[in-house]
């Protein structure tokens, strides 16, 4: 059985999934990143090894999500993509006739119009990460309420409490307000979810053509209470997808499906990778003013990858090295 | 000794930096130009202005650091107005001002005001008045002014030929223009021939398809500033894509394409960026692919026209179109994912307008 993988490594969290050639979804995995990138896809490699079908061939890997050029080379992947293109993509696949992709995660939150089953128009949060998965957390912790559980407390609110969403620093001193005003737990989390959906229409939505089906994805979907909080706001269903979490990972799939399809050969370094010894570093380069910050990943003490120069001098593409590898 | 003259590689120098340059040259003057921004010399700029000023005129602060101590006079003049009824925008307006109160140790300054608000020859004085700091000769400062302007129409020339900023200008001073101004002046350039873009842009061979063209919208100080805006220009031809700037537009097509509006923009420089995209958006919806607006956070007039644009793009329908704004602390993680999304989504829409097969328009292949 021919199978693809899909990573997306986040800010928050890192995600894999496992699709099969018809597009199924066999195996998905939520990781936190934990800073550690390249710990955290090693591992998450070693765990998805085990859950593997025994029939399964791994025939094409892609990446997505804010880390996936560094995970790119450590899975050795086939298809990198941006996060907007792999969650339209994964939201088409699973919900075909979707008008609005909603999706919220760590650090970024976007919003992807798609008509006839194309995307038509997109937005991503510029400048403030209020509203999102780690602004949550973040509350979550100071409440001292497991996040999976934040997402109930707010649906027994019974008494609206507004709280102003504006700014994520500004909305914690103004629940800390609220508390100390007395208000219950329940009511505050409530009025936070509503303010951060209020947040997320008026500036990541703003101008957009907002209409039903609308999926509601990425890791903050989990939260009942902001899907309900989103509903109220634009009065129609919301509908949250079932592998909501790992959205990217499964479009990444997809996409490496498609690219490999089209090649017929993957580059993907085999769930050993996950046992390899990895060494990123960044250096400053002193060619010129510009002082670009290089990275360079080192595999088994061997130059994989470098990138982040402006002018391409130190540029070296995990592709290109392995298909002359190949050739000698 | 010459005397030497700093300009500043920043704001209105890249519209007008070869007209100056060779006026200078040309009465015996040595020309001093600032690098292309760097890191250091962008923060120098933060550093040095105040923190409301817009992102390109913290830049220019740098250049101007960059040069008091190489330079005996800087030229920062002050451009009110280059065209009859439009100005400029107000922080140009106030340049000299904000330099010398921003900035110490500064060499001798000439602000010297250019007002074209009535009338273009208005211009005429001004040129005398700074010539005669340098040469007493009249028929010699004639003559400097003529060539600048030749030089001047040579540079818009390529510009309109689809050269970026920096390519002009290395073709002009290499003297690679000669054949192509002549050429251009005999018979009409490709813009006057077709309804099309007013330029062709060379893309690597790809697949037989006709490669996505991409308009992008915004001040030449910011597109054109290749690290402000992370390079945009490369960034996209090197997805295959060619560029189109309100530089390489005729510019009777970006009157025509305003003309619609219920009131003229005034300020020269945000009309041409809405006649660009507007030019687009009236006749050539199969010219352009998609437009992407790039605005310089903290800009007032960019944040205004880029409401308008928005506003427009979504009346007609259509066009893809994508604001970008940039400030000094842009990642340029961030500004890629956005321009891979978008230019994946034209990629998409195409695909689908060809009834191609493969379900995500080929879009698994990494650009």
């Amino acid at each position: 059985m021919n199978v693809y993988l899909g990573a997306d490594v986040g800010s928050v969290s890192t995600n894999m999934a496992l699709v099969d050639g018809l597009g199924n979804v066999l195996e998905t995995l939520y990781m936190r990143t934990q800073g550690q990138p390249v710990q955290t896809v090693q591992e998450a490699l070693k765990n998805m090894a085990g859950s593997l079908p025994v029939t399964a061939k791994v025939e094409g890997v892609g990446t997505t999500g804010s880390g996936r050029m560094l995970a790119s080379v450590l899975v050795g992947a086939d298809a990198v993509k941006n996060e907007i293109t792999a969650h339209a993509v994964a939201a088409l696949h699973l919900v075909p006739e979707v008008h609005t992709v909603l999706e919220i995660g760590g650090q970024d939150s976007k919003i992807i119009i798609l008509r006839d089953g194309i995307v038509t128009d997109f937005a991503m949060n510029t400048v403030c990460a209020a509203g999102t998965g780690a602004f949550l957390d973040q509350q979550a912790a100071r409440l001292n309420i497991p996040i999976e559980e934040f997402g109930e407390h707010a649906l027994q609110s019974s008494t609206p409490v507004r709280i102003a969403g504006r700014c994520a620093v500004f909305a914690e001193s103004d629940m800390i307000h609220k508390q100390q005003t007395g208000h219950s737990i329940p009511d505050i989390i409530n009025g936070l979810c509503e303010a951060l959906v209020r947040n997320y229409l008026n500036n990541v939505a703003r101008g957009k053509d907002v209409g039903a089906p609308i999926v509601f994805q990425g890791g903050v979907a989990a939260n009942t209470g902001i899907r309900r909080a989103f509903e109220r706001a634009l009065g129609t269903e919301v509908v949250v997808p079932r592998h909501h979490g790992v959205m990217g990972a499964i479009g990444a799939a997809l996409l490496a499906r498609e690219e490999t399809v089209r090649t017929g050969r993957t580059f993907f370094r085999g769930f050993s990778a996950g046992d390899l010894r990895y060494r990123p570093r960044s250096f400053e380069c002193q060619g010129c003013e510009n002082l670009c910050e290089v990275v360079e990943i080192n595999i088994e003490g061997d130059v994989a990858a470098r990138w982040g120069d402006r002018c391409g001098k130190w540029n070296i593409d995990f592709k290109e090295k392995l298909k002359n590898s190949c050739l000698i | 000794m010459p005397l030497r003259i700093g300009i500043p590689r920043a704001l209105l120098a890249y519209y007008y930096l070869p007209l100056w340059e060779e006026f200078f040259v040309q009465l015996g003057a040595e020309v001093i130009i600032s690098p292309k921004t760097n890191k250091e010399l962008l923060d120098g700029g933060v550093e040095l202005a105040v923190d409301e000023t817009c992102l390109p005129v913290k830049v220019f602060m740098g250049h101007v650091d960059y040069l008091k101590s190489r330079a005996d006079v800087l030229f920062i003049p002050r451009i009110v107005s280059v065209e009859p009824q439009k100005y400029t925008c107000p922080k140009l307006l106030g340049l000299p001002d904000m330099v010398k109160s921003n900035i110490a140790n500064l060499p001798v300054i000439w602000g010297d005001t250019v007002n074209l608000s009535a009338k273009r020859r208005d211009l005429l004085p001004v040129v005398y008045r700074i010539g005669r700091r340098i040469s007493p000769n009249v028929v010699r400062i004639t003559q400097a002014f003529w060539r600048a302007c030749r030089q001047l129409r040579k540079y818009e020339c390529l510009l309109r030929r689809g050269n970026s900023v920096e390519e002009a200008y290395n073709r002009l001073r290499h003297r690679e223009c000669a054949p192509w101004f002549w050429t251009g002046l005999l018979s009409p350039g490709p813009a006057a021939r077709s309804n099309g873009p007013s330029a062709q842009v060379s893309r690597p061979a790809g697949s037989g398809a006709p490669p996505i063209t991409v308009a992008v919208v915004g001040h030449a100080y910011n597109i054109h500033d290749t690290y402000l805006s992370l390079d945009i220009i490369s960034c996209l031809r090197k997805m295959g894509v060619n560029v189109l700037t309100p530089e390489m537009m005729r510019r009777d097509d970006i009157t025509r394409a305003v003309s619609h509006l219920p009131k003229q923009l005034f300020w020269t420089f945000c009309q041409r960026i809405m006649g660009t995209a507007c030019h687009y958006l009236n006749n050539c919806q199969q010219a352009v692919d998609g437009i992407i607006n790039i605005a310089a956070f903290g800009c007032g007039p960019d944040s205004l026209v880029g409401e308008m644009l928005a506003k427009e793009t979504r009346r007609r329908g259509q066009m893809p179109f994508m604001l970008l704004t940039i400030d000094e602390h842009t990642g340029e993680a961030g500004l890629l994912t956005r321009i891979e999304a978008f230019i994946d989504m034209i990629r998409w829409r195409r695909q689908r307008n060809a009834c191609d097969l493969s379900p995500y328009g080929g879009l698994g292949s990494n650009i």
